[in-house]
């Protein structure tokens, strides 16, 4: 294991994210937020000592090896949390340590499962005085869940000088942290396929940004809500979620313009690089696009149907049912209704689509749709070779051939998966005793990184209410969940620190 | 630039070392999809499983945009195929590897009418290189540059060596010479020597000068042994074929070794100043019926390391004054090193230098202003340092200037400047000449044009 080289990785990242804590830093100072301010200067400064630290002495060494990108990804995120959490301590948002944690590490999973209540959000909005406000702390809030998003060791890839990475292999830091099945470079470089990917997702913030303030948001509800939704983190400023926006915009509009930019940054980013560089055939019949529509289309069909009889107009039905759809399954977690009073069919129907998940290389959590059409097609496979011992036959995905190791991956996964689950879900049930309903759906989640549940977690509650052991817990299934379980599990396995 | 290289064995695997090194965008294409996979884990290139020679598969590679095609499949035809194709498509320069002895002769005719740019022939240049070691036995490694003006040789500083124990700063008065030392290895470290630096037991350095220097130099050191006559080489692959013919017109006493009968009858046929003897040269009984106590140098060329390494070792316990060794596998060079064979040849990696050379070119004729090009590269001291010798173009901007008031980077030293078909040693006061050649010494990489020496 190259230690050295993990150190200085680490190193990087700190330095990245002290630099990122800047934005909502100036956040803090352009509404004059005197007293919070420090909440933001503080983590800088350690941030940038301890990063300094760790990257002064450039290794010798550079090359890492899949066990070393994974411990990378695993540790940066465990730190990321730790000094992510700073500023809700110290501006006293979150005063308590497991709490502050459980909503940086539910921020940065993308998950955005919140332990705020609506009194929290009171200090936002109606601060008693300006100094005292919390503009900053909720803009880092928001801004957790675009830089989980993407990734923020892919940042680290985007602004690591090009020399230091040529001969260190850090592909399988950028495979580690990237979603899905089999990730792969889609250039040559993996500095330009992270710089790439980077372009992609600021771009579509961008334009996401611009279109909601035509909606009528200002300036800092729409970047807010614009990082919320790029990272499928399903963080928002207001404490309805997104139902009435502030009551400043339209919520029509809004509402159908969030849904539709979710969808897209549930698609694989490899299909927007085709798009852009003109191969929009092979972009549009991507499998994995397909399904992922297929499901998108087929569940809105159902849930509009099953819900008409509640809303009992067909527009807003619709609406309602391709948001929360499109909420679901790109594991976002906004609300604009409590789905909590929905009929039971489409409340199995939305839970069944928290494990499906986004597409693979998109910003969205769960088991990943390409991951579930290969372990389905290898199932089916199986079967059938089964009735016909002698007979061969190559699974195919995206017109390809399905190598062996990615399918025993996708298998490793779902196992892993399956057990991680049902083991939090037993210890959670034993420490804090509540219904079924709300500790499964609490437990489905977090670990597919969607925010709220059903039961006492539903989209108008929080998570509060469970004890430090259980957000703890919580907390790590949301690293599983968003890291894909193998680099937060490796952290933890003996064989991979001892060199034997 | 965009490279796009198809086969991924050895030579495929030298050259992603080399080139990766620089910034290019390379992506590699080979049938076997677990090599693939290992390429892109090792370096930062892109891969592509499939036949390089298939439109399909090049189109996937975006070959039509590509800078450089490098064809290093196993088979000659398949590579010319690949370089076509892939000229047809768009690619602006076609590389391939060509080694069957029997399409030397129609180099030229290839690259004209086939379109391609570069054909390389590994064995080809270890032959050339395993000549040049045999005609001065005293350099474990040799490199020439200008015509052969400036020779670059590498030596190794045994036990009682004459050297052993000299700063550098005495070197030029001690001998009344001119060459330079111009790289110095120690264990695992390579750098371009100071004046301080003092050379001990174990060190490998080379040195820089022209022929008459050099050999005036060896003289006094005491180095210059008699003359490489009897030659053995072991083998009867192209390398040996190809060595073979070079020593026999210089007069040299060739025995070839071979196992197979029906080779040893064509080499019989090919060579028949030779003599051929059939039989496994990994036993002793056959190297020590055969002589090998009194020849003069013993060459392996068998296409097994391992054997060549075993008969090196045995050649070694017989005293046999020079031996080179041909060796493939990069960690087992460090080995035979160590073990104290000198010289070892690893064609793919004087093919690679090759490669680099003529991409760096490109890659300046690519900018406007970019002039002063290189005009040959070679990788020294296990690729550690690269001489590098450039034209001083009208575009040097230091053109003129003494030395002594040029700010050089660092690890970086002017090894010989050639004006007029004179060798100069640069001291301060040398200028370097719109005109001139000047080789340069670095272990910084990426020069790809003389302007990149100043700070």
């Amino acid at each position: 294991m190259n230690y050295r080289m993990i150190r200085y990785i680490t190193g990087q990242l700190l330095l990245v994210e002290g630099a990122l804590m800047l934005l909502p830093l100036a956040v803090s100072l352009i509404y004059g937020e005197t007293e919070t301010v420090v909440a933001f200067v503080l983590p800088i400064l350690i941030l940038a000592v301890l990063g300094t630290g760790m990257v002064i002495f450039k290794p010798k060494n550079q090359t890492i090896r899949a066990k070393d990108g994974f411990v990378v990804v695993g540790l940066s995120w465990i730190a990321l949390s730790l000094f992510g959490c700073i500023p809700y301590i110290v501006s006293g948002l979150i005063p308590n340590f497991v709490d502050a944690f459980f909503e940086t590490v539910s921020g940065f999973t993308t998950t955005g499962s919140s332990v705020l209540f609506a009194e929290n959000f009171a200090r936002l909005w109606s601060p008693e005085s300006a100094a005292v406000g919390m503009r900053g702390v909720f803009f880092w809030r928001s801004f957790t869940n675009w830089i989980g998003g993407m990734g923020v060791l892919v940042f680290v890839l985007v602004v690591m000088p090009q020399q230091d990475m040529k001969s260190s292999r850090l592909v399988h830091v950028m495979r580690a942290e990237m979603p899905g099945p089999k990730v792969d470079k889609i250039v040559a470089t993996v500095k330009k396929t992270s710089a790439i990917m980077y372009g992609i997702y600021t771009f579509m913030t961008a334009i996401l940004v611009i279109l909601l303030l035509f909606g009528g948001m200002d300036l800092y509800e729409s970047l807010c809500s614009a990082f919320a939704t790029a990272g499928t983190g399903g963080f928002s400023i207001w404490s309805d979620s997104m139902i009435s926006y502030g009551g400043g915009a339209n919520v029509d509009f809004c509402t159908w313009v969030i849904a539709i930019f979710m969808f897209l940054f549930g698609v694989n980013f490899n299909v927007y690089f085709l798009v852009l560089t003109g191969k929009l055939a092979t972009a549009l019949f991507s499998e994995e696009l397909i399904w992922y529509t297929g499901i998108v289309i087929g569940s809105t069909a159902i849930v509009t149907y099953n819900i008409y009889s509640i809303y009992g107009d067909f527009a807003e039905s619709l609406k309602q049912a391709f948001f929360q759809v499109s909420t679901v399954i790109t594991t976002t977690g906004f609300a604009t209704a409590d789905f909590n009073i929905w009929p039971s069919s489409s409340k199995a129907l939305l839970l069944l689509l928290m494990f499906v998940g986004a597409c693979a290389g998109s910003t969205g959590g769960g088991m990943k749709v390409s991951r579930l059409v290969i372990a389905f097609k290898s199932a089916v496979a199986e079967i059938k070779h089964m009735g016909r011992p002698r007979q061969v036959s190559r699974i195919r995905f995206e017109g390809k051939p399905v190598e062996k190791d990615t399918i025993n991956g996708v298998f490793a996964f779902i196992i892993s998966y399956i057990f991680i689950f049902f083991g939090s879900f037993l210890i959670i049930s034993v420490v804090d005793g509540k219904t079924i309903e709300t500790t499964f759906s609490s437990v489905a989640a977090c670990i597919n990184n969607i925010g709220p549940g059903l039961g006492d977690a539903g989209p108008m509650a929080n998570y509060a209410f469970y004890s430090p052991i259980s957000k703890l817990i919580l907390a790590f299934d949301m690293l599983l969940g968003r890291l894909e379980i193998f680099p937060i599990i490796m952290l933890f396995s003996p064989s991979v620190w001892t060199e034997k | 630039m965009k490279i796009v290289l198809i086969g991924n064995g050895s030579l495929g695997d030298s050259l992603i070392e080399f080139i990766s090194k620089e910034d290019h965008n390379i992506t590699v294409i080979d049938e076997d999809a677990d090599m693939v996979t290992a390429v892109v884990n090792k370096y930062d290139v892109l891969g592509v499983t499939g036949n390089g020679a298939t439109v399909e598969i090049q189109k996937e590679a975006d070959v039509p945009n590509a800078d450089v095609v490098i064809s290093v499949a196993a088979s000659d035809e398949l590579n010319l195929l690949c370089c076509m194709i892939a000229k047809q498509l768009g690619a602006k320069h076609a590389i391939a590897r060509v080694r069957d002895p029997r399409y030397l002769n129609q180099k030229a005719f290839m690259c004209n009418n086939l379109g391609i740019d570069m054909i390389v022939n590994p064995e080809h240049e270890a032959a050339g290189e395993a000549a040049r070691l045999l005609r001065f036995p005293a350099a474990m490694k040799l490199e020439k540059f200008a015509q052969g003006q400036v020779e670059v040789v590498e030596i190794s500083i045994g036990k009682d060596h004459p050297l052993v124990d000299l700063p550098l700063i005495n070197f030029k008065s001690k001998y009344s010479t001119n060459a330079l030392i111009c790289a110095a290895q120690r264990g695992d470290e390579v750098i371009i020597p100071g004046g301080d630096y003092v050379i001990r037991e174990g060190d490998r350095i080379s040195i820089a000068a022209s022929r008459t220097d050099i050999t005036a130099l060896f003289v006094k050191i005491g180095l210059l042994g008699k003359q490489i006559k009897d030659v053995m080489i072991v083998g009867g692959g192209n390398i040996s074929r190809y060595l073979a013919s070079q020593l026999i017109e210089g007069r040299f006493n060739v025995k070839m070794i071979e196992q197979d009968e029906k080779v040893c009858e064509e080499l019989a046929e090919l060579f028949p100043k030779a003599t051929v003897i059939c039989g496994d040269a990994t036993d002793p009984d056959l190297l020590d019926d055969e002589g090998i106590e009194s020849t003069d140098a013993c060459v392996a060329m068998t296409l097994n390391d391992q054997k060549n390494f075993i008969i090196s070792m045995f050649a070694k316990t017989r005293d046999v004054k020079k031996i080179i060794s041909k060796i493939s596998s990069q960690t087992f060079v460090k080995l035979s090193a160590n073990a104290g064979i000198d010289s070892n040849i690893t064609p793919q990696v004087l093919t690679a230098s090759k490669v680099l050379r003529y991409i760096r070119g490109l890659a300046n004729r690519g900018e406007n202003g970019y002039l002063s090009q290189i005009k040959s590269l070679h990788k020294l001291v296990g690729g550690k340092v690269e001489a590098i010798e450039f034209d001083v173009a009208e575009d040097f901007k230091a053109a003129g200037v003494p030395l002594r008031s040029i700010r050089l980077k660092g690890n970086l030293l002017i090894a010989a400047v050639i004006r007029e078909n004179a060798v100069i040693y640069p001291n301060g006061e040398t200028t370097l000449n719109v005109g001139d050649s000047v080789i340069v010494m670095t272990t910084n990489e990426h020069l790809y044009d003389l302007g990149d020496i100043l700070l």
